[in-house]
Parts: structure tokens; C-alpha cells; sequence
């Protein structure tokens, strides 16, 4: 159609009727030009399944690092005075290193093996943190589902959307690069003087900063691309207050990504100029300020622990939304709490410094700091109010979201004696940190990302999961981490610091309970793997509105169409009428609601 | 459900070719119109400056910082640059600025030939400031050899020392003011300028990284341009390279009088 | 429903949901030769003023002795670099024709500017206010410890000598102190005191004893109050 007159269009495609389009998973040829299409592809489905796959393959790497890490706090370390048998049957005396999961079999010092403890917890925090958790939820759900949500054909720069994810494959791969080359110990903060000092003979470092230099490039974009995306391509009907609040979370997400990612992009560079130039800036040795950099960290970095939690908080609403077949409760509320979270977000980042920056500023930053808790406690109390006289259906994306909404009040509640200057210097550094940024990081972000890849798998692939399988793999998930985690609050307040490779022997039943519970963790998550495999290859046809939901994507066909509709949706309801809308293309057969609800519906 | 669709599928540009290339242009299939597109690029647009604002806003933080802790330092600093030379880069990119604004105004009107001569113009101003800035600024303080043309070389005794087919003149003493490890201008009086160095060599390279960067894209515009790609119905990457180009301008109104004036 | 979808105003465009079809008839503005010119010149001018504000303040000091408090200096030319930068906002880039998402998307972003050197400056200005322990400890000039090749080769800067300190000491190595008194003449930052003699036009040399926002902050750090020894000439302020 060449017609720029929308009346004229609207009259022409009204009479012309449905055209209808193949799934954009429907392959374009032989198996190479398919290749072709998805590589060179600008359709936000296709980029979201392939950030998706991306994340996950990264997500079981970090996983395995961190694995690695807990098997070796099994034991405590410790070096023995040992006697051996010599072949000529004398007996000498010799050091025998025992607990040391990584130290050769024939070492007489605990270094080599502690380096590589160091280098094992870097390379988990840096994954999960740059490559997994930050992209995670907003490069794979959002891409895929944000432009459908708002009812539109795809995000507001396509190309760019592009350029963004092979911006973060080069990303991953100059991490993977400086995995190869052996490692980075600098933890994932990369604080200086580590960071500048340590490995100064090669350049894994500096690839590794590099690495997370890029993945902000590819943040930046993809956050520059859903603001757009929100502000321009809403469909015909759709204010702002009629979106889901998905998208009103990956839209604050968006904000901070582009307000706060450019700071650590300095700080890297900085950082590089520092390791290869020595300007000076963060080294103490030519007057510059090691605190400078924790600074510039972490008015990054602190802002982006929201870009982790806040599209969670998002899948959460849809998921308790659809799965109770109930109104959000205090819609606005939630758009404002959203919001708010991600305004308050700028202003605290000095609670990570409050052992080392002044105390004035620290006691500033401790005030502001518990501004976070209002809008949070709001959400947390608008999903239970949800809850409350709903007509739950008890289906695992329900299970994840009762599981977050119990480990991540823990992990916000423990965050309220870390943001009082007292008790944090009692608790900085120590497993309680650990334990507490785990609940919020995993138990908010991974549980949210697992359970909206089951609330949205049928939409994106076509294809039921078993549902029982599912269950059993959540409720592995939930017990494993808890048993992990939970435990590290005690060894916290005990006095176990992070980020050592061994202690003292009264810890070891529980970094012994904490390693088993990791382990339940990991067969949790291969039951999701094999259930998503299984229900790619043998599972049942989705239909297109398995849950009853009343957001766009449920419109669309299961999977969707490569232009996501037929014709431009117009909104007439909001995301949330369950009261006077019946959800389009549902079937209370194929997942029955629990008893009595149906007469709320019909 | 209701549906109504003005929103296209295809190629953006029309299908018969008849007229110049701009003229023909619709818009992106996911828009709704030319409009919409227009302003949702200058959006997207703005929201990128928003990025490079914040990301040299971690230098001027550096230099506020070690200013305030080491003012001698970045006073005698201050000294060791050229205001004139500053100054002049400054001129440059203003006017640069002023072509760049120029020619969206000749692509609204129509005025290709002299929307290409204002986009020359203004690459030719970026290109200027940082030769400038390489060959008289960098150059010198660095390495002790000055451009042959450069004033300030009859300040000083000439060592007889030259390069490059006696293009640059060696100045005994002069060069070494490098950042942090480098650094070995014998003739420092205080014990923070390798600091100075350091925030003034950072930010001025990003600076001038900026201003490449700035000429690329001014630079494809003006081949695009001799291809019919803008005009007035249709100019939205001359506008948003254009922005660009300010916003390199913009910084560098900051970073002139931080760096030079500031005593 | 606290959100339910309110019925549509009677100017409801479907086809435009979002009225971006009225704000903006100016996002199409051509902003005429004339301002252009005019902005340019008056940044030109401001141009021409913020260095001759700065020449002036150095001219009364050397000239009438007359030191302007620091905050003058920085104020003025502070003050000139924003209203330039607005005019180039405003006009070179079109926001006062533009949507005005695009300014409050400007202005969000000098609030977070803002923020970051507001806080960071007043950790690091106030770093010690209450524990005298956690302003940590500085070596003046640095501590020359560290290692200046990549590969951890030894440092040649000794330690707890400063790399500024030696530097200077290589020279007069290299050169002899006699040597080194005549290019320190040249180059290093004198002073007026009429102790030096400069080359006719030098810049080089112009400057003031100086000590900060707050006044003998540093005094311990300005070599102006010690003997001027061949080390120390440099500094002679």
C-alpha cells in the first residue's frame, strides 16, 4: 500500500480483511539460510530467543563457578604434618594439604589453589552479574514481549536492537577470552587497587573490564530502544496508565540502564587508562583515590541492582495478575512504586561504601537509603492484596511467584540492618551481604526470569511444558536455595567473611548444609532444562491464551505472527479488567479455573 | 477484537521510482507515519546525548574532585596550556556548530549545494581541531618537540634538535608531561601534576575520540547526500548527526574554560 | 478498578493516540539564518569575554598586586560556559522548537550529573570530618613505589621519593645543576617576585601563589614558604 492517508488505509485493510502471517519461528529455507535469517534478523522475537538462549548457556557457566566454589568451602583448608612411607620403607615427614578442591594433588602451599578460588568466585559474580542477571530479564522477556504488549510490530529501532545483542555477544566473548587466558581475581567489583595491581603482566584484566565495558554499550542500546519503544509505539487506545505493568517496569528499568550505564563506562575506561596508562586517578601512589573509583562503581552499579530487580518486580505483577485472574491491586500505586524505585535508585549508592567513605556522607547515604524500603513495601503489600480472594491457580509460574514474594521479602528485610551504619560495620563483607544480595539477586531476579519463562513459554515457542515436572522442579529450586542461602545469614552474623576459601572448623557444618543445599539448586534447574527441552521437541500445542490473560501477547497467535498481529490492535479495556472482560481466545477447558471462579468470569 | 491497520508492511520507500530519493521516503514499517518516526529517532537520539553527557560527566567529577584536593596542582596545570590555542579551538568548533546548524536549515529548504559545502565546512572545522590539538598541543608537552610553525617556539632555545625533515624542533626540557607513570617533566613545582596530566589527557582524548566520531557521521551524511537521500520531507540523520555534532560543541564549551581559564 | 479505562475524550483521534500529530507541527521548525548568525556571534563574544575575564583577573594581580577571592574567577567563567551551553541547547540544537520531552530528558540528566559530583566531592571534601583516621594518609607527591613497566620489571622511581621529585633529580643528573638553574629559569612556574628573569613573551612562566578555595589549606604543600634550594626552585612561588 503506498497511501499515507490513515482513513483511506483504515477503509482499504477493514474490507480487505485478516491477511494472515506464519510464526516467525516457521523456517525460511534450507537449514544455512535459516542460520542467515536469524543472524542477520531485526525481529525483537527472534533477538529475544537468541538472548534468551545466550543467557541461559551463561547462566549454567556462572552456575558451574559457583558450584565449584561452594564444593570447595565443603571443607575447611587445612595444612598437616603427615607422615610417609618412603618406597624403601622409611618414614618421613611431609605437608599434606587436605579441603583443597582445586590445589594439585602434590601441593605444600595452599596459594595455588586460593588463586584459583579468587579467580572461580570473579568469574561467577562477573557472569552473573554483567551477562546474566543485568541483560537477562529485559534483553530476553522484554525484547520479546514489550513491543507485543504495546501492541506493536516491533521495538522503535529494530537495527539497533541488532547492533545491541552482537554488541553483547562481543562482550560475552572477550569475557570468555579472559576466562581462557586464565581468569580475572579481582572480584566482579573490579575495585581498585586490585584491579590495577593484580596480574600486572597481562592483559586479562583489562580484557575482562573490557568485557563488561562493551556489555554496558549493549545495556545502554537496548534501554535507549525500549524508552523509545514505550513512548512512541503504544497502539491506538493505550495510555500510559493502561499498560501492564511489565512494561511500566521494563520502562524504568530502561531509564536507569541509559541514565546510570555511561558512569561505569567511564569508570572501566578510566580504569583501563589507569592499568595501561597509570593516570593516576584511582592509584593512591600518584595522589589519586582508590574510594574515587568505589564511588564511580557503584553510582553505576547500585542503580543497576534495580535494573535487576524491577523487571522481575514486573513479571511478578503479570504473573500474580493472570494466575489469580484478578486485578492488580492499586494499579497506579504500582506505576508510581516502579517509578519510584528507580528515582530513589540514584540516590543511595553510597551504602556500599560505608566502611570506606567519610561518615557524614555515610550518614546521609544510611537515611536515604531506607527511602528504598516505601515504594518496595507498596509492592510487596499491592501482590498480596492481589492475592486476596483471587481464583488462584496454583500452576508453577504461580509457584515461582509465591516463592518470590517470600524470598524476596527476606532479602529486602535483611537489607535494613546493612543500611544502618552500626550494624553494617558489624556485617559488611561478610555472608550476611552475601546471603542477603543472593536472595534479592536470585531469589528476586532468577526465581522472576524462571517463572516468566514458564508463564510466557507457551506464547514464545508454541508448546505446553509439563506442568508436573515443572512443579517438581520449582519446588527443588526453592528448598535448594533456601538451604543454601539461609544458613549464610547465621555464618554471617558469626563472623564468616566473604570471599575467603577456608575457615575456621566451628563453620563447617554450615558451609557443609550450604553446599548441599546448592546442589539440590542444581538439580532444580536441570529439571527446568530437561521440561523445556522435552516440551520443545514432544510437547503440546500451546493454545493462544493458555492462562486467561487480558494483555496484547495473549491476542496474538501462539507463537506469534513475524508482524506480531494480523492488524493493529486498538485497546478498549485495561491490562487488568478480569471484572468486565472475558480474556480473549480462552478456553477455561484447557486449564480450569479452581472451583467457584468460573461464575466470576461468565 | 477491533482491529485497523495503517501501519505498513514492506520496504519504507515507495515503490515506482519516479523523483529523487528523499522524496520518496515513507517511513519505517513499524511506524505509523514519517512524523512519528522523525520524532521517535530524535528521541532516541536525545536519550543517546543523555548517555555521552553522563559518561563525561565521570571526568568533570574526577576534575572536580582532584581540583578541590589539589588546587596548586591544577593551577599550575592550567598554566602549562596555551589559552590561545584553546581559545582558537574554540572559535573553530563554535563556527563548526554554526555550519552544522546551517545546513539542516539549507536540507529544510531544499539547498543541497550548499547544504554539502556546510557539512565540508564542518568536518573540515573537526578535522582542524584536532590536528590542532594533536600537532601544538599534545605533541609538545609530551615529547619536547615543537611544530616548526607553532609561536610558542621562539619562547624557547632551540636545541637544534629536529624530526621529521625538520618539521618539529626540539625543546631541551619542555616535553615529559605525561600522566602518572610517564611522567618526567624535571621542572614541576608541584608534587600533583602527573594527576593534572592524567584527568587532562583523559578527558581531552575522549573529547577528541568524540570529535572523530562526530566527523564519521557528518561524513556519511554528506555521501548519502550526494546519493538524494535528504530533503526537506526527509532529513532525520543529517538532524540527528547534527546533534551529535553540538553536543561534542557543548562539551567542549566546559571543558575549554575547566582546563584553560580557571585559575 | 482503580485503573479502569476512563472513556475517551470527544477529541479522541484513534488513529493518533497520543495527540503526536498536534504538538509538535513545530519538530518541522526551520529556525531562520538570522538567529543562527546572531547566536553565533554572541557566543563568539562570550567567548572573547570569558578569556579576557580570565587575562584580566591574572593582569590586576600582577600588575596592582589585587588577588580576587578563587570563587571569582570560577563563578564568572563557570557562569559564561552555561550560557553558552543553553544557547547552543536552544538553538543550535533546536530544543526551544522541539518537544519538550527532549529538555526534560536533558535536564534529568544534568540532575544526575549533579548528584554524582555532589556527592562524590562532599564524601571526598569531608572524608575525616569525624574520625581523623579515615582521611587516610597521602605522600605528598606521591610514593614513587610504583612500577612503572608492565611486566613487573624493578622500579626505577625509589621508593618514597615521588615521581615529580624524581624527575627533577634525573635532570640535574643529566645536565649539572648549573644547567638545569638556566632551563628552570625558562620553564618553571616563578612568580612575580622579580627574583626571576624571564625570555620576553614567555606564558610559561605567569603565575601567582595560589592556595585554594580555603585559604593555607595547603600551606605545608606550597614550596613558596621554603628556601629556594636548586630542588625547590621549581616551586619557587
Amino acid at each position: 500500500m503506498t497511501t499515507l492517508d490513515p482513513s483511506k488505509a483504515a477503509g482499504l485493510h477493514g474490507a480487505a480483511g485478516h491477511e494472515h502471517h506464519g510464526s516467525y519461528l516457521e523456517r525460511k529455507g534450507s537449514f544455512w539460510v535459516t542460520v542467515w535469517d536469524w543472524a542477520t534478523t531485526v525481529d525483537h522475537k527472534k533477538l529475544g530467543v537468541m538472548y534468551m538462549t545466550a543467557v541461559l548457556t551463561l547462566f549454567f557457566l556462572g552456575g558451574l563457578a559457583a558450584l565449584a566454589v561452594r564444593t570447595e568451602l565443603f571443607q575447611p583448608t587445612r595444612i598437616a604434618q603427615v607422615e610417609v612411607k618412603n618406597s624403601d620403607g622409611t618414614v618421613s615427614k611431609a605437608t599434606k594439604i587436605t579441603g583443597q578442591l582445586f590445589a594439585a594433588p602434590d601441593a605444600t602451599s595452599v596459594d595455588k589453589g586460593n588463586q584459583i578460588y579468587n579467580r572461580l568466585f570473579t568469574l561467577h559474580g562477573a557472569i552473573m552479574v554483567f551477562m546474566v542477571i543485568v541483560p537477562g530479564i529485559p534483553a530476553s522477556l522484554g525484547n520479546f514481549f514489550l513491543p507485543i504488549m504495546l501492541g506493536a510490530k516491533d521495538v522503535a529501532f529494530p537495527r539497533l536492537n541488532l547492533l545491541s545483542w552482537y554488541i553483547y555477544l562481543t562482550g560475552s566473548i572477550f569475557g570468555v577470552i579472559s576466562i581462557i587466558m586464565g581468569g580475572v581475581d579481582t572480584g566482579w567489583t573490579f575495585y581498585t587497587p586490585y584491579s590495577t595491581t593484580t596480574d600486572a603482566s597481562y592483559f586479562r584484566v583489562v580484557a575482562m573490564i573490557l568485557a563488561a565495558f562493551i556489555l554496558g554499550f549493549s545495556s545502554i542500546l537496548t534501554g535507549l530502544n525500549f524508552v523509545v519503544t514505550v513512548h512512541k509505539l503504544r497502539a491506538p487506545g493505550m495510555g500510559w496508565f493502561d499498560m501492564p505493568l511489565f512494561v511500566w517496569s521494563t520502562y524504568s528499568t530502561a531509564i536507569i540502564q541509559v541514565l546510570a550505564t555511561p558512569v561505569i563506562g567511564i569508570t572501566l575506561l578510566l580504569l583501563v587508562f589507569e592499568r595501561v596508562f597509570r593516570v593516576g586517578i584511582f592509584d593512591p601512589a600518584l595522589g589519586g583515590d582508590p574510594v574515587l573509583f568505589q564511588h564511580f562503581f557503584w553510582f553505576y552499579s547500585h542503580p543497576v541492582v534495580y535494573v535487576m530487580i524491577l523487571p522481575a518486580m514486573g513479571i511478578i505483577s503479570e504473573i500474580i495478575a493472570v494466575h489469580s485472574h484478578k486485578a492488580i491491586f492499586g494499579y497506579r500505586a504500582m506505576a508510581y512504586a516502579t517509578l519510584g524505585i528507580a528515582a530513589v535508585s540514584f540516590l543511595v549508592w553510597g551504602h556500599h561504601l560505608f566502611a570506606s567513605e567519610g561518615e557524614l556522607v555515610a550518614m546521609v547515604f544510611s537515611a536515604l537509603t531506607f527511602l528504598v524500603a516505601i515504594p518496595t513495601a507498596v509492592k510487596v503489600f499491592n501482590w498480596v492484596a492481589t492475592l486476596y480472594k483471587g481464583s488462584i491457580s496454583l500452576t508453577t509460574p504461580m509457584l515461582y511467584a509465591l516463592s518470590f514474594l517470600f524470598l524476596f521479602s527476606i532479602g529486602g528485610l535483611t537489607g535494613l540492618p546493612l543500611g544502618t551504619l552500626a550494624t553494617d560495620l558489624h556485617l559488611h563483607d561478610s555472608y550476611f551481604v552475601v546471603a542477603h544480595f543472593h536472595y534479592v539477586m536470585m531469589g528476586g531476579t532468577i526465581i522472576a526470569f524462571v517463572g516468566g519463562l514458564h508463564h510466557w513459554w507457551p506464547k514464545m515457542f508454541g508448546r505446553m511444558y509439563n506442568e508436573l515436572w515443572g512443579k517438581v522442579g520449582c519446588i527443588l529450586v526453592f528448598i535448594g536455595f533456601n538451604t543454601t542461602f539461609f544458613i549464610q545469614f547465621i555464618l554471617g552474623t558469626q563472623g564468616m567473611p566473604r570471599r575467603y576459601a577456608s575457615y575456621v572448623s566451628e563453620f563447617t557444618l554450615m558451609h557443609q548444609i550450604s553446599t548441599v543445599g546448592s546442589y539440590i539448586l542444581l538439580v532444580g534447574f536441570l529439571v527446568h532444562l530437561f521440561n523445556f527441552l522435552h516440551s520443545l521437541v514432544l510437547g503440546p500445542k500451546a493454545p493462544p491464551n493458555p492462562w486467561g490473560g487480558l494483555t496484547l501477547e495473549w491476542e496474538t497467535d501462539s507463537p506469534p505472527s513475524e508482524h506480531n498481529f494480523d492488524h493493529e490492535p486498538i485497546v478498549k479495556h485495561g491490562p487488568y479488567d478480569y471484572d468486565r472482560v472475558v480474556p480473549p481466545h480462552w478456553d477455561p477447558k484447557d486449564y480450569p479455573l479452581p472451583a467457584g471462579a468460573a461464575a466470576r468470569h461468565h | 477484537m477491533t482491529t485497523l491497520d495503517v501501519r505498513q508492511h514492506g520496504q519504507p520507500y515507495d515503490a515506482p521510482p519516479s523523483g529523487p530519493l528523499w522524496s520518496r521516503y515513507k517511513h519505517a514499517h513499524h511506524y505509523r507515519s514519517a512524523e512519528e518516526e522523525f520524532d521517535a529517532v530524535k528521541l532516541g537520539m536525545w536519550l543517546f546525548l543523555a548517555t555521552e553527557v553522563l559518561l563525561f560527566a565521570g571526568l568533570f567529577c574526577a576534575y572536580a574532585v582532584f581540583r578541590m584536593l589539589y588546587p596548586q596542582a591544577f593551577y599550575n596545570g592550567s598554566h602549562y596550556l596555551d589559552w590561545k590555542w584553546g581559545g582558537f579551538n574554540t572559535v573553530i568548533l563554535l563556527i563548526s556548530s554554526y555550519t552544522m546548524a546551517m545546513s539542516i536549515r539549507n536540507c529544510q529548504r531544499g539547498e543541497f549545494r550548499r547544504m554539502r559545502l556546510n557539512l565540508a565546512f564542518t568536518i573540515f572545522c573537526g578535522a582542524l581541531f584536532v590536528l590542532i590539538k594533536l600537532v601544538f598541543e599534545y605533541t609538545p608537552k609530551w615529547s619536547g618537540y615543537f611544530f616548526v610553525l607553532d609561536p610558542a617556539l621562539h619562547h624557547y632555545a632551540d636545541s637544534g634538535k629536529t624530526a621529521l625533515f625538520g618539521l618539529f624542533h626540539y625543546v631541551d626540557g619542555y616535553g615529559g608531561k605525561r600522566p602518572g607513570m610517564w611522567f618526567n617533566y624535571a621542572f614541576a613545582s608541584d608534587p600533583y601534576e602527573p594527576l593534572w596530566w592524567g584527568v587532562y589527557y583523559s578527558a581531552t582524548s575522549i573529547h577528541a575520540l568524540h570529535v572523530l566520531i562526530g566527523m564519521t557521521l557528518i561524513g556519511r551524511v554528506l555521501l548519502r547526500s550526494f546519493k538524494g537521500h535528504y530533503g526537506p520531507s526527509h532529513y532525520t540523520a543529517v538532524e540527528i548527526s547534527g546533534l551529535y555534532w553540538h553536543l561534542v560543541d557543548l562539551i567542549w564549551i566546559f571543558l575549554f574554560p575547566l582546563l584553560y581559564l580557571i585559575h | 478498578m482503580n485503573h479502569a479505562h476512563t472513556p475517551q475524550p470527544a477529541g479522541f483521534d484513534e488513529l493518533d493516540p497520543h495527540a503526536s500529530g498536534h504538538g509538535h507541527s513545530h519538530g518541522h521548525h526551520i529556525i531562520s539564518g538570522f538567529t543562527l548568525r546572531a547566536i553565533l556571534i554572541i557566543l563568539l563574544l562570550l567567548t572573547i569575554l570569558t578569556v579576557g575575564q580570565a587575562q584580566l583577573e591574572q593582569y590586576i594581580s600582577t600588575a596592582f598586586e589585587l588577588n580576587l577571592p578563587r570563587w571569582v574567577n570560577i563563578a564568572v567563567v563557570m557562569a559564561i560556559a552555561v550560557v553558552k551551553g543553553c544557547l547552543v541547547a536552544l538553538f543550535f540544537m533546536g530544543l526551544k522548537y522541539d518537544n519538550p520531552m527532549n529538555s526534560v530528558i536533558l535536564c534529568f540528566t544534568l540532575f544526575g550529573v549533579g548528584l554524582f559530583l555532589g556527592f562524590s566531592m562532599s564524601d571526598l571534601a569531608s572524608r575525616g570530618m569525624i574520625y581523623e583516621f579515615k582521611k587516610g594518609e597521602i605522600l605528598k607527591g606521591g610514593l614513587g613505589n610504583i612500577s612503572r613497566t608492565m611486566n613487573g620489571e624493578p622500579d626505577p622511581v625509589p621508593a618514597n621519593t615521588g615521581i615529580v621529585a624524581h624527575a627533577r633529580q634525573k635532570k640535574m643528573e643529566e645536565i649539572g645543576p648549573e644547567a638545569y638553574e638556566k632551563l628552570a629559569a625558562q620553564f618553571a612556574h616563578g612568580g612575580h617576585d622579580a627574583t626571576h628573569q624571564y625570555p620576553p613573551g614567555s606564558t610559561a612562566s605567569r603565575s601567582r601563589p595560589r592556595t585554594g578555595l580555603t585559604e593555607g589549606l595547603f600551606e605545608t604543600a606550597n614550596p613558596a614558604s621554603a628556601k629556594p634550594t636548586p630542588e625547590s626552585h621549581g616551586g619557587g612561588h
